[in-house]
């Protein structure tokens, strides 16, 4: 019976790592580029009992056997990379990406990150660097004297100067996709970093080969759905009385074993 | 001993067996495409198939042993997730898997793209085509779709079709752990069944109902429990305490 007791524990340890998903996807509902995650489940291995097929007698055999669970475990977190609503916020340098594709910036110790988050600014210098000033690879610099910035869907970033006429190409975004995205290191901060399991960045031109464009003036906001979230925590509420229920009823057993000799 | 003894004994230990395959069960009644166990119990009589029936009733003899489990293939509920690479099966088909011990079948729809965009499930075994091979998908060529009847496909090139089997007596399958089952020795059946694309199954496992075979395996338990008592308790320390009291 203790096997029981044990199966409910595994049971409820997985709710409480369901849970804490929900509750960092519910704590990210507002923040820009966030991709929600989903916690992963199976079953644990099996013991067998009884095996099927075994000969119960000489001319008949068992036809399903025992196999006696113990419980379920988290398998993995599985980062779902829907595009999120796009916002509009009217600020030339923030940008989102509708479809596939990640913004790529340098860290301060020279390696690269990827994000979602194209919340861009200018730096002291003009260069477009995020929230954190990390500079946006490759790099791009706004002429000071610029009088106005587009960014066309293709990445391509061109100003106007005073006493021009034609607008200046001043640079080309470029953007990185992955094929499993799932699989990134996750880095806090919005940023991600691939492993072997994403396989290497593949880059490419904004609406070219299966990446998505770039919208000037839009940030992309968080695709997690409080609905869904709220409807997953009660499930997994729900799950987690039910084993702890079974562990009452073991427990009850138990005393009534213990309670046989007086 | 009294022989009521050892029958209220078999039946403590059956619904404890018991209570270990409800535990199991409600312990994933979260896990996607989990499906429940069953408990079977069977009469045991000691004196069957031998000629050594006591004379007074055949009925002092028989037990109850806890005789097997069974996978009950019930249909889960289908529940919309929107991601491309979540599959549901309705029916009674399986994915193929193949693991380093064998190829496995599954209800679990969880794919991943691997290295080299090969279709693969959520531990990295790659899910087989109805060629027996993986399916690559080449991930720049745009979105994957997945049709009813399990074809793979991006735009219009047709990339493969999913290996989707069904077994005689899916129940008596047998379980090797990570929502998979081990497919050795079972018969194939006709597959009847659909593939939904951006839809999970969800356990199979009904709580309430689960809830109240707890309950009543608890009280079988007491039962039993009482019937021990009071032949050790009440009969056998009266005989001893009582009967053979020497003056």
């Amino acid at each position: 019976m203790m096997r029981a007791m044990w199966s409910a524990a595994a049971g409820m340890n997985v709710q409480q790592f369901n849970m804490d998903t929900i509750s960092n996807n519910l704590a990210n509902v507002n923040t820009t580029g966030f991709k929600k995650a989903r916690a992963e489940f199976q079953d644990l291995l099996y013991q067998t009992v009884n095996l099927a097929g075994t000969a119960s007698s000489s001319s008949t055999s068992i036809p399903s056997g025992i196999q006696m669970g113990h419980g379920a475990k988290l398998q993995s977190l599985q980062r779902q990379y829907s595009t999120g609503n796009l916002r509009q916020t009217s600020n030339r340098f923030d940008m989102a990406i509708e479809g596939d594709g990640f913004f790529k910036v340098t860290q301060p110790d020279g390696t690269l990150a990827y994000t979602r988050d194209g919340g861009f600014t200018t730096d002291q210098n003009g260069a477009l660097v995020n929230a954190a000033g990390y500079m946006l690879e490759p790099q791009i610099t706004i002429p000071s004297d610029a009088l106005s910035v587009t960014i066309a869907p293709d990445g391509t970033v061109s100003v106007t100067q005073p006493g021009q006429t034609q607008p200046q190409q001043v640079g080309q975004i470029t953007l990185s996709h992955f094929v499993n995205p799932s699989g990134m290191n996750q880095l806090g901060r919005n940023l991600m970093q691939p492993t072997l399991a994403s396989g290497d960045a593949i880059d490419g031109v904004p609406g070219t080969d299966g990446m998505g464009t770039v919208n000037q003036g839009f940030l992309e906001v968080s695709n997690v759905d409080v609905a869904e979230e709220m409807v997953n925590m009660i499930i997994g509420q729900r799950a987690y009385e039910a084993n702890s229920k079974t562990i009452r009823t073991v427990d009850d057993m138990l005393s009534l074993l213990n309670g046989l000799k007086r | 001993m009294d022989s009521g003894y050892y029958v209220a004994a078999g039946s403590l230990k059956a619904r404890s067996f018991q209570l270990e395959v409800v535990a199991n069960n409600l312990a994933n009644a979260a896990t996607v495409s989990y499906k429940p166990d069953q408990s079977f119990f069977a009469l045991f009589n000691k004196a069957g198939g031998s000629n050594r029936r006591l004379p007074l009733s055949a009925a002092l003899n028989d037990g109850v042993v806890f005789g097997e489990t069974g996978v009950v293939t019930d249909q889960g509920n289908l529940r919309a997730t929107g991601r491309p690479l979540d599959l549901a099966l309705e029916g009674n088909g399986f994915l193929m898997v193949r693991t380093p011990a064998g190829d496995r079948a599954t209800r679990d729809g969880r794919l991943q793209l691997g290295q080299g965009g090969q279709l693969q499930a959520m531990d990295g075994s790659p899910v087989l085509g109805k060629n027996g091979q993986p399916i690559a998908v080449d991930p720049a060529k745009g979105d994957l779709s997945i049709t009813a009847d399990g074809t793979v496909q991006q735009k219009e090139a047709v990339l493969g079709q999913l290996d989707l089997k069904a077994f005689e007596k899916p129940g008596s399958l047998k379980r090797s752990g990570s929502l998979r089952f081990d497919p050795t020795g079972a018969v194939e059946a006709p597959m009847k069944g659909t593939v939904a694309q951006g839809h999970l199954e969800q356990s199979a496992v009904d709580t309430a109902s689960t809830m109240v075979e707890m309950i009543r395996l608890n009280r079988l338990f007491e039962l039993s429990l009482k019937v021990a008592s009071t032949l050790s308790n009440d009969l056998d320390s009266k005989s001893i305490n009582d009967v053979a009291i020497s003056r």
